[in-house]
């Protein structure tokens, strides 16, 4: 059959393709520490031709279409919203939280809005994000707050300062460093939903985060470019509509050929 | 009569074959640094027509004549794209006549794709894991930022140099062939040190295919395959008169 209408329908699929991913950002743009994705694309196959007479070094590579090349995150840090509120955390520079789900299975996000949830079968509080997971501290265990918590203060390098009554009127502290970790190619990382992350062998091994601070009281915002996604999705619809024109063009070339003996 | 017939035939053939290349182009009109393509046809060699049996001298030779069109070579035209700011360090553009070396198994290829990526151990690659080259082979940039300048040389933040581009140029870019996954391959020795084209971190080049330029081509080339049939169809009718009713008694 004629390549010409599979060659159109590799450009309509591509560019369906990057119609979802900008509307997962632009559906996104107001999700806490949203990371916008970017999809390439990029030459299919070639195959060598052999004109009848044209001599072997003529030049008759026959393409086919256009394959995605990757769908890369943008991980350029969102802009810093102040919340105030005292479980909000900003992390300013590379790095992610670790967390832990239901089922015990490492993850990591940037989403910064915890809470104190009671933990079950006790009277303490743990600190969680807003799925119900886990935040864990630098030595992968889970954040107990101590009872009667009167403020959570926190320092720059992740600590957190805990401040509770103690009794006899002296107030007792309790520090606890968050665990916060960077990859060697952040790229790499397999997004698990809910603003959670895992690591692949793409992304590596997790590695301290060096020159992360965090701030108390903002949050991160999501790093769509709204402009550039609208700009984007007009040119991957117009792309569309050419491969389709394409495709019933070289269909309508189709049915000449068949008409060709009536 | 016949003759015609067939190349007619062969004009519908090699309209086909503008049509995928057309088709391509449209496809990859969103594909960076993707370069169009362009199908060059020419007519069958031309051959005599000469008269048999004729005894006269002065009208043996009819003249020249060719038995149809075939497709000569596809032409790559490597006009720069446009350039679009993403802001992202890893999306490098050329400015200039020059191509990014990448190295797979099957040895050292070109690529004019402005998207790379950095594996998990700290190398530059390309999204197929191809490394890209420099003067002195992998370019090993680590976990942060980095920045390159408009010559290639690559810097890590703390100012240490890195190594420079490996940007190369042909003498003749139709040596280039075209293999997939936007890599050229071209025969060994033919790549030469490029000085001066420049590099643009944070850019990425278009393709160069103009739309309406390839709607023309594919209305052109609709017509012209329309007329090939016509042209097929009517020669067809003639013979069937000529089989037909020749010789008829009505």
């Amino acid at each position: 059959m004629y390549e010409a209408i599979y060659m159109a329908a590799t450009g309509l699929t591509n560019q369906q393709r990057r119609l979802d991913t900008i509307a997962d950002n632009i559906s996104n743009v107001n999700t806490t520490a949203f990371k916008s994705s970017r999809l390439d694309f990029k030459t299919a196959l070639y195959t060598a031709g052999v004109g009848p007479t044209s001599s072997p070094d003529g030049n008759l590579q026959k393409g086919h279409g256009v394959m995605t090349s990757a769908i890369n995150k943008n991980y350029a840090s969102g802009t810093l919203q102040v919340t105030e509120n005292e479980l909000d955390f900003f992390l300013d520079g590379e790095g992610f939280f670790e967390i832990q789900d239901s089922s015990g299975k490492l993850k990591y996000t940037r989403a910064g809005n915890f809470y104190a949830s009671n933990l079950p079968g006790g009277d303490n509080l743990v600190l969680v994000n807003s799925n119900g997971n886990y935040v864990l501290d630098e030595n992968g265990q889970q954040i107990i707050f101590p009872a009667n918590v009167t403020s959570v203060t926190c320092e720059q390098d992740g600590t957190l300062v805990m401040n509770y009554p103690e009794g006899d009127g002296e107030d007792g502290e309790f520090r606890v460093k968050l665990g916060i970790y960077a990859f060697p190619n952040q790229t790499g990382l397999s997004a698990a939903g809910k603003s959670n992350y895992e690591p692949t062998v793409a992304s590596g091994e997790k590695i301290a985060a060096g020159g992360c601070t965090l701030v108390q009281g903002a949050l991160e915002s999501s790093n769509v470019d709204f402009a550039n996604e609208m700009t984007r999705m007009i040119r991957s619809q117009r792309a569309f509509s050419l491969a389709s024109r394409a495709l019933t063009t070289a269909d309508d070339m189709e049915g000449i050929a068949n008409n060709l003996r009536r | 009569m016949i003759r015609g017939q067939y190349a007619a035939g062969t004009g519908m053939m090699t309209q086909r074959r503008k049509m995928e290349v057309i088709t391509n182009n449209i496809v990859n009109a969103e594909t960076t640094g993707y370069k169009k393509e362009m199908l060059v046809s020419q007519s069958f060699d031309d051959v005599m027509l000469r008269k048999i049996n004729d005894t006269g001298e002065r009208s043996r030779e009819i003249g020249p004549y060719n038995f149809g069109v075939q497709s000569d070579q596809i032409y790559l035209s490597f006009d720069s794209g446009s350039f679009e700011e993403s802001g992202v360090q890893t999306d490098l553009a050329i400015v200039g006549d020059a191509f990014f070396a990448v190295q797979t198994p099957n040895g050292e290829r070109y690529t004019r794709s402005s998207t790379f990526t950095v594996d998990s151990e700290g190398y530059l690659i390309n999204p197929d894991g191809y490394y890209l080259l420099g003067q002195n082979g992998l370019l090993l940039v680590g976990t942060g930022k980095f920045s390159i300048d408009e010559k290639g040389t690559i810097a890590l933040e703390d100012g240490t140099v890195v190594d420079t581009l490996r940007l190369v140029s042909f003498e003749d870019n139709s040596v280039l062939r075209k293999q997939g996954d936007s890599l050229y391959q071209a025969p060994e020795g033919t790549a030469l040190q490029n000085d001066d084209a420049l590099l643009k971190q944070g850019f990425i080049e278009n393709s160069n295919v103009e739309i309406a330029r390839e709607m023309v081509d594919m209305i052109t080339v609709y017509r012209c395959y329309e007329a090939n049939q016509k042209i097929l169809t009517m020669i067809d009718e003639i013979a069937g008169k000529a089989v037909n009713e020749i010789g008829g008694l009505r």
